[in-house]
């Protein structure tokens, strides 16, 4: 009988703190002899087949040539990207009874967590096999976990090619399966043109549909729009040959599309008790789009564009100081100065490219950013030194970070080690005991339970998290 | 392989894949403006052909037109 006892580092952290652990993302293996059952009764043998054809071109696609596949745009996917030689850990991920007995031995006390090959599904082109696809992985991920959720919650997965597909899966998901928790396709690659070209639906700014119903339901029933779609396949993630290459920064490269625009399009605005989060990608892009969103709303927003309103150019005193610095060569076209400053300077009808965001001042940014949106980092990820209080002082906003241990994928070598890695940050001085608690439980209360304080009825952190939920509103006013 | 074999050896691979719809598919039926070629699809075939003609398929060869239909597929198999 195997004996799991948490390893002397994270009994050490545990002493150390006084507040759960929360992983927002940690992730289990389907059995997919059984996901294939469900698949195929939900939607017949054709889509059962094209289920079996998905999962054995995945694994012998990379004996096509590179270039062969360059000229048909198939890029390198995954491979090998569960454990060997950790078997206890790969036997952990597939069976979520030893996940719950293992926990404790982690350090986390609760998780939620997210399938893994699922991931084929949402994206899926043939709508049988997507929709069907995901519910199957929903009715699996239901009873799997059923009687486990002391210590774990799964989420559904919500194909989101339209709007009422996904609103279809939401309402079973929730309503009849009992989830509380989802993760949502946030990027959608649709085709347009002839030869046809791809270009990323993020859902919000520009999208296909209005989804606004999609997200109504979820702001009505206390769901959070969690987001871990693949970065890979598309934009620059795609090499043909390397997956390494694809897989850096692909988790970043997704999330990003998907916050941007929903920002654009003015989600966070109009849903205000709706929260979104972005998974495995890290905290580094998150302060790097508020930088730069909130630094291009306040030179070009509606008004602050006008700055650059050709009719305000001062031709003469141009003209004046080209006669006095200009170089020979420009001197010899002196006729064509009014022709060289029209080129993105061109007289037109000006447009408020904010308009549709709803965003009205940089201090209305850095407030959605604080309470609508929050970021998922896994613990090895060195860049979450930026989810500091100091470094939110300097940002101007908070960036509320998520801790997600990836247990179960590659990137987590030896499961025993999740908690001691995320906590090194704090013995290298680079967070506080309150940077900690951020991360690994107030700001999960926060995601999970802003817009549903019962998200953690019946779980091992109920009152703790009922305790801090009080803490935080005492702080930050009443839940909005 | 003579190529009405190919052809119905190609047919029978289609039929697994996508049943009733390859009864319509013709030796010159453009396979992928009909759209039956997608990304999966060409993987499979890909391999579909490397085993028929029983060695690697020249990659340089392997274009779209080589792969628009069953008649044009088989030039890949029959090298001719």
């Amino acid at each position: 009988m195997l004996q799991f006892t948490p390893s002397d580092k994270v009994k050490k952290i545990r002493a150390s703190i006084d507040h759960p652990v929360i992983d927002s993302d940690g992730h289990l293996i389907e059995y997919l002899p059984a996901v294939r059952d469900r698949l195929r009764d939900l939607a017949g043998s054709d889509v059962a087949r094209r289920f079996d054809r998905h999962y054995w071109t995945m694994d012998h696609g990379y004996r096509v040539p590179p270039e062969v596949r360059r000229r048909f745009g198939i890029s390198q996917g995954p491979w090998w990207t569960f454990h060997a030689k950790a078997s206890l850990d790969r036997a952990t991920s597939m069976l979520p009874a030893l996940q719950f007995e293992r926990l404790p031995e982690l350090g986390i006390d609760f998780a939620v967590v997210y399938p893994s090959y699922f991931i084929q599904f949402p994206v899926a082109e043939d709508e049988d096999f997507r929709r069907a696809g995901c519910r199957a992985v929903n009715q699996y991920l239901a009873d799997t976990y059923a009687g486990l959720t002391e210590r774990m919650l799964p989420v559904a997965a919500i194909p989101m090619n339209t709007p009422e597909e996904g609103l279809d899966e939401l309402r079973y998901a929730t309503r009849e399966l009992g989830f509380r928790a989802v993760v949502m396709q946030g990027v959608i690659l649709r085709k347009a043109g002839e030869p046809p070209r791809i270009w990323v639906d993020g859902l919000g700014h520009d999208s296909a549909y209005n989804y606004d119903p999609v997200w109504k339901f979820c702001e009505d029933n206390g769901i959070a729009a969690t987001f871990h779609s693949s970065g890979m396949n598309w934009g620059s993630h795609a090499s043909m040959s390397n997956f390494m290459f694809n897989h850096v920064g692909h988790f970043a490269a997704a999330g990003e599309a998907t916050a941007r625009s929903l920002l654009f399009g003015g989600v966070p605005k109009r849903f205000p008790r709706l929260r979104f989060a972005f998974l495995e990608g890290g905290v580094a892009w998150a302060g790097a789009l508020f930088g730069q969103f909130s630094g291009n709303y306040s030179k070009r927003n509606g008004r602050a564009v006008d700055h650059y309103n050709p009719a305000h150019l001062d031709h003469d005193l141009i003209r004046s100081l080209f006669s006095q610095y200009a170089t020979d060569e420009m001197k010899k076209h002196t006729g064509g100065l009014e022709h060289a400053l029209m080129p993105l300077s061109t007289p037109r009808e000006p447009c408020d490219e904010f308009a549709e965001s709803g965003f009205e001042s940089v201090e209305d940014i850095a407030n959605v950013f604080a309470r609508s949106l929050f970021f998922g980092c896994e613990g090895d990820d060195p860049m979450n030194a930026l989810a500091t209080s100091s470094f939110a002082r300097f940002l101007g906003t908070r960036i509320n970070t998520i801790y997600g241990s990836d247990i179960g994928h590659w990137d987590v070598r030896n499961m025993r080690e999740v908690l001691p890695e995320v906590y090194e940050l704090v013995e290298h001085g680079i967070y506080d005991h309150d940077d900690f608690r951020a991360i690994v439980f107030d700001s999960p209360v926060r995601l999970w339970t802003d817009n549903n304080l019962d998200f953690f009825a019946g779980t091992a952190v109920e009152s703790q998290v009922h305790e801090r939920r009080q803490q935080l509103n005492a702080q930050m006013g009443a839940v909005k | 392989m003579t190529k009405e074999e190919f052809v119905q050896a190609a047919r029978e691979f289609l039929w697994d894949r996508i049943g009733e719809q390859s009864k319509e598919i013709e030796p010159d039926t453009d396979l992928i403006k009909s759209g039956i070629m997608d990304s999966l699809m060409l993987l499979e075939f890909f391999f579909f052909l490397e085993e028929k003609k029983g060695s690697a398929l020249e990659a340089s060869a392997v274009t779209n037109e080589a792969l628009s239909s069953l008649e044009n597929a088989y030039s890949l198999v029959a090298g001719s």
